[in-house]
This record gives C-alpha cells, structure tokens and sequence, in this order.
C-alpha cells in the first residue's frame, strides 16, 4: 500500500503516534538498562514496538515495519539476560529508535538514498545470532554458588584448571610469608597447563583436512590447488573441535559440489585445476576463517527449487527466485541439491552441522559467493586471548581487584556504611573486615542487577588480556592488565553466605 | 576563521578541535564513560555548534585515541548524526570517524552509524 493510496491526514497521525511512541519507548529503554524500570515497563516496551511494526505495516511503511521487526529481535534478547546487555546493543537499540524516526518522516514514496536500511538490518542481525550464540555457550555451564565446588562432569578440563588457578590467585591474596609464595607459585603452574592444554593451531587443523581434501579430488578425477595461509594463529581446543567439523564439511562441499571436473572447467574457460584456499585472520576478539574455491559456486535455481521441494519457501518465493537468500538456506538442517546421496556429500547433514558446532562455541558461519566466481564460507570463532574493559579498584591498599565493565560503576556520594555495603575481600573469605572500610563506595549496577563495594580507590576503566578464562557462571577469572595478574570478580555470580550481595530492583518493588 | 572550542581536559577524558578551510576536526581522547558523560555532551555540542557557525563542509571525529566509549557517550555522536539528517541539505556537511583498526569496540558500532547517512558518514581505519 502506498502513501497515494491513503489520505495525508492518516499519514500524518501515524506520524504523531510514532513520534509518540518512540519517545515513551526510549524513555523505557533507559530505564530498564539503568535498573530503575520494572517488569511492567519490559511488557510494555514489547508492546509498544509490536503495535507499531504492526501499524507501518498497515499505512505501507514497509522499511518502518522492518526495523520495528529488527528491533523485536534487540529487546527479546536484552529480556533474556535481563537488560544487562553489552554497549553494542544498547547502541543498536538506540539507533533503531533514530531509523525508525528518520524513515517515518521521509515517509514510503521519498528517496531514501544515502540510507543504507540493508546494511543496519545485517548488523543487528549479527549483534542478535553473536548475543544468542554467548547466551547458549554461557548456559552449558554449570551455575557455581560462592566459590564451592561445581558439577565439574559438565566442564571441559580447560576450564575446570582456570577455576582451579583463580582460587589459588584468590587464596594467595589472603596468605602471607611462604604461604603466599607457594600459591602464587600454584597459580602460575596451573595457568601454564591452562595455556599449553587449551591452544590448538589452525595451521595443524587445515593441515589434516587438506591432505584428505587431495585424496579426494584423486577419487573424484578433479584437479585442485589448495592454498593455506592461517598466520599462526591458534583458538582454544574446544573451539578447534568444532572449527574440525566446520573444515570437514566445507572443505569437502569445497571439492564435490564446488570444483568442476577438469573438461568442465576448460569449457568454461577456466584453468583445468581447480583452487581452495583457506585462511585465518583476527578480528578483534574473532578468529575468521575462510574457505573459498573458484568452482561453480552457489546453483541459485537448483537450491530455490530444493527449498521448495522441502517446503522451506513457498510457491511465491519459488516464482521469484532471484529474491530468495540462498545463502542463508544452504545452512538449514537436511538440505542438500545432490541428486542421490553418494559417498562425499548430498545427505544434507552439512552446512546446518557447522553452523550448530560452532554456535555452541559462540561462534558463526556464513556463505557468501565470490567475487569472479565459485564461493566462499566465512566462519567467526572467539579467538585464543579476548580482551576486555574492567574497572579496576583497590578492594584494600595494595589489593586490586576488578569488575567487567558490563557493570556501571559509579561512586557513592558521601558514603555513610551501611550493612549491604560489601568489603568484597572478607566475603570472599580471605581475609579480615578491614578495621576502616574504604573512604569510596562503590555502585555496581548491571540491568536489574546492584551491588555495593567498598573500595580504598577511585574506580579505573582499563583493557584486560584473558588470559586464563573461566565460563561465564564462574564467580572469578585472573586477568592480566599491564602485565599484572588482577582477580576480577563477576558479582552476579557471587551468591550464598560468604559473597557480594546482589540485589534484583524487581524484588524490591512491592 | 579560527574554530571557538576550548579544549576540554579531565584525567580520564580530553576533547580538543581545529579547523582548517572548510573542514574541522574533534578529537577524542583517553576514556568515555559515564563519568565524564557531561564533558563528552558539551564536547558534541560545542563542535556541532563551531561546524555550523563555520559553515564546514566536513567534520572529522579523530577517535584513535579514544580508549574506550560506552553506549550512553556514544549516543552523543547517535543524535548528532539524527539532527544532522534533519537539516536542510544545503546545511549538511559530512562526518568522517577516524578510527584505530586495533580498537574493535568502535567496529561495529561506528558501522551500524555511518548506515544512517552513508552519503554524508565514511570511516577509515
């Protein structure tokens, strides 16, 4: 429907109510991330988008109705971790609000030129699989209470030896004269079995998949350069085994559906070998690696018409092929174009495999066809180091510890005690209540989450190198900041007699 | 014309500015977090000030810098851009982010910006 087609008065009142309810909406926003909202607010927040998705739909803002869509997404994922949400969704949850503003007013039938609408709708969706992808990893570990033991059958040893060098970091602080000394030495051993046990190279993963990918093509009658270019860079051993299925499958897919046969290839005009190449490269606190050939790439009809054979896309999609994201289908479980089944491939269990396996590392995959021909699948795992921002304070003079700064961090003004504020070292039980608490109180507040510490320091925003990392439910992790080891502690994760106390604002409204 | 921006100092966070011809520049220093949130508001609001009494054509935003920005500064530079949008187009000058490649943070967030405006936004690493 077009904006000829309804009256300008229409038009201009769903001007006014999204004017209106983008207003509210932020105003909900805010307050849900500053913790002040209340469940109420998050319903209605919801509500809100959702009725006006529903009414761009209506009056033909079809590029309205998308974003509103795309944001749904945003607040269903800020919901499932209680608006604690990391800065790069908040901004997009903030810039959504803007486009769906900026598009209302320039309205369905004015250029929309220099707005890239495509562009935003692929970063939110990153943001949202990336937030999705570290909730599922976070969840498969066990929930841990205080620094007690945790089910450790559910662990991979990596992490159970960083839970096991953060205690004996933590114990260290508290010890004193020798004792001290062989703690900090039983950190320093048990961090270096963490590093040797928990780093695999990508140059020794291709390698294997490589030679197998040539005994292929020799089976196959295909001819094929394989180049490797993988920078030395290495990832932890629990994302190397899924990064093995990922390379299995798109590797082989590489030579049976991608490369052609060598005649095939020369009327094509193109040289009788066939090429792979795979390649690694960081980005940030992401590891990508890539696979490409130069083969037929992406058979855009033949996966259409698989699809619909599959009932994935219905006869509309069918009859307008070229609109359908190939590229998003070949990843969804039982697809395949393959005729028959043979030995490689075209049992459709490929593509959805990787994508699983390493969503469950927190990482991601994408197929893309390449620029001159043939096809490239690009896969984003976390690499080996992450950094971090943390605030860094002093728990007691001499004594610094951290907290991510997912938290907000800010001071109390004119502290006076009071019995939820936490000397943070005498909870965790390792040492006495200092005889004069810290001069600072600190507030932490993440979402609906708020703890109080006393702190001998003003807080400090620094980078961290993890580079000992535990899971996500751990209550600690030692982290280094301009080469020193720092205990940075996850209050939320603190819970039982001896920890933080950390508040829900929800519990408080009655 | 010299550009009126007195350079905004604290210990965590500076802002300072130049012009030259018909371009200006913003720099962004140390780190933006929510305590310093009112020196990075008037920061914004200064050069968006200077940019349209100069009469610029290009506003550089040196961020290279710049530690680190939360989501509540970065919002700054958010309706900046919004209010940019909303000017006649005579008025509209562009925004180039000068960014470090080393510093992901700003990646994705000066990404999904520069896709409001990308006629008017560019960033280079």
């Amino acid at each position: 429907m077009s904006d000829e087609a309804l009256p300008d008065e229409i038009i201009q009142r769903f001007r006014q109510a999204v004017a209106e309810r983008l207003a509210r909406g932020e105003s909900l926003w805010f307050a849900l991330l500053q913790g002040t909202g209340h469940e109420a607010d998050a319903a209605e927040l919801l509500r809100l988008i959702h009725t006006l998705k529903g009414d761009a739909g209506i009056v033909g803002f079809d590029d309205v109705h998308l974003v509103c869509h795309k944001l749904e997404d945003l607040l269903a994922v800020a919901s499932e971790v209680a608006y604690a949400v990391p800065d790069d969704l908040d901004l997009l949850v903030t810039m959504s609000f803007h486009f769906i503003g900026l598009l209302t007013r320039r309205g369905t039938r004015t250029p929309v030129a220099g707005i890239d609408l495509d562009g935003f709708v692929r970063e939110v969706d990153q943001a949202v699989r990336a937030a999705r992808a570290l909730e599922r990893a976070a969840d498969t570990g066990p929930r841990v209470t205080g620094t007690g033991p945790s089910d450790s059958s559910l662990e991979d040893p990596e992490s159970r030896l960083a839970r096991a060098a953060s205690i004996a970091f933590l114990e260290h602080l508290g010890a004193h004269g020798a004792s001290r000394q062989r703690l900090y030495q039983l950190w320093k051993l048990l961090w270096q079995e963490v590093a040797q046990s928990s780093s695999t190279l990508l140059g020794r993963l291709v390698e294997r998949h490589v030679v197998a990918a040539y005994e292929l093509c020799a089976q196959l009658g295909k001819l094929v350069d394989i180049g490797e270019d993988t920078r030395g860079l290495g990832v932890t051993r629990r994302v190397a085994d899924a990064l093995d299925v990922g390379l299995l499958h798109c590797i082989r897919n590489a030579v049976d559906h991608g490369l052609e046969l060598p005649h095939h290839r020369l009327a094509a005009e193109k040289p009788p070998r066939g090429s792979i190449r795979i390649t690694a490269s960081m980005d940030g606190d992401v590891v990508e690696i890539a696979v490409e050939d130069d083969g037929r790439g992406f058979d855009h009809a033949a996966i259409v018409e698989r699809a619909f054979e599959a009932g994935l896309v219905d006869e509309s999609a069918r009859r307008q092929a070229s609109s359908v994201d190939v590229q998003e289908l070949v990843f969804r479980q039982g697809f395949s174009t393959a005729g028959q089944t043979g030995p490689v491939s075209g049992r459709g269990v490929g593509l959805d495999a990787v994508r699983a396996a390493l969503g469950k590392v927190g990482g991601e995959v994408s197929a893309q066809a390449r620029t001159g021909g043939g096809t490239r699948i690009v896969m984003r795992v976390p690499a080996l180091v992450h950094h971090m921002q943390v605030y860094l304070f002093d728990a007691r003079p001499g004594v610094t510890l951290a907290i991510p700064a997912t938290w907000e961090v800010t001071l109390q003004p004119e502290p006076e005690p009071e019995p939820s504020v936490v000397d943070p070292l005498e909870a965790l039980g390792v040492m006495e209540r200092a005889a004069t608490p810290g001069e600072h109180v600190l507030m932490l507040r993440q979402g609906l989450l708020h703890a109080q510490y006393f702190s001998a320091s003003l807080p400090r925003l620094v980078t961290a190198q993890r580079v000992c990392p535990t899971i996500a439910t751990d209550p600690m992790e030692v982290m280094m900041v301009q080469g020193q080891e720092v205990l940075v502690l996850r209050p939320d994760q603190l819970t039982g007699p001896a920890a933080a106390d950390v508040r829900r604002t929800m519990e408080r409204v009655t | 014309m010299s550009i009126d921006f007195p350079p905004i100092t604290t210990k965590a966070f500076q802002a300072t500015a130049s012009n030259e011809g018909q371009s200006a520049t913003l720099k962004l220093m140390g780190t933006a977090d929510a305590h310093v949130l009112a020196h990075v508001q008037q920061a914004v609001t200064a050069m968006r000030e200077q940019a349209r009494s100069l009469q610029v054509s290009e506003v550089a935003v040196d961020m290279r810098d710049l530690e680190f920005m939360n989501s509540s500064c970065f919002k700054c530079l958010i309706t900046w851009l919004s209010d940019l949008l909303e000017q006649p187009i005579e008025q509209r000058y562009r925004i180039r982010f000068l960014s470090d490649p080393a510093k992901h943070w700003q990646h994705r967030s000066l990404r999904a910006l520069s896709c409001f405006a990308v006629d008017l936004v560019s960033i280079e690493a």
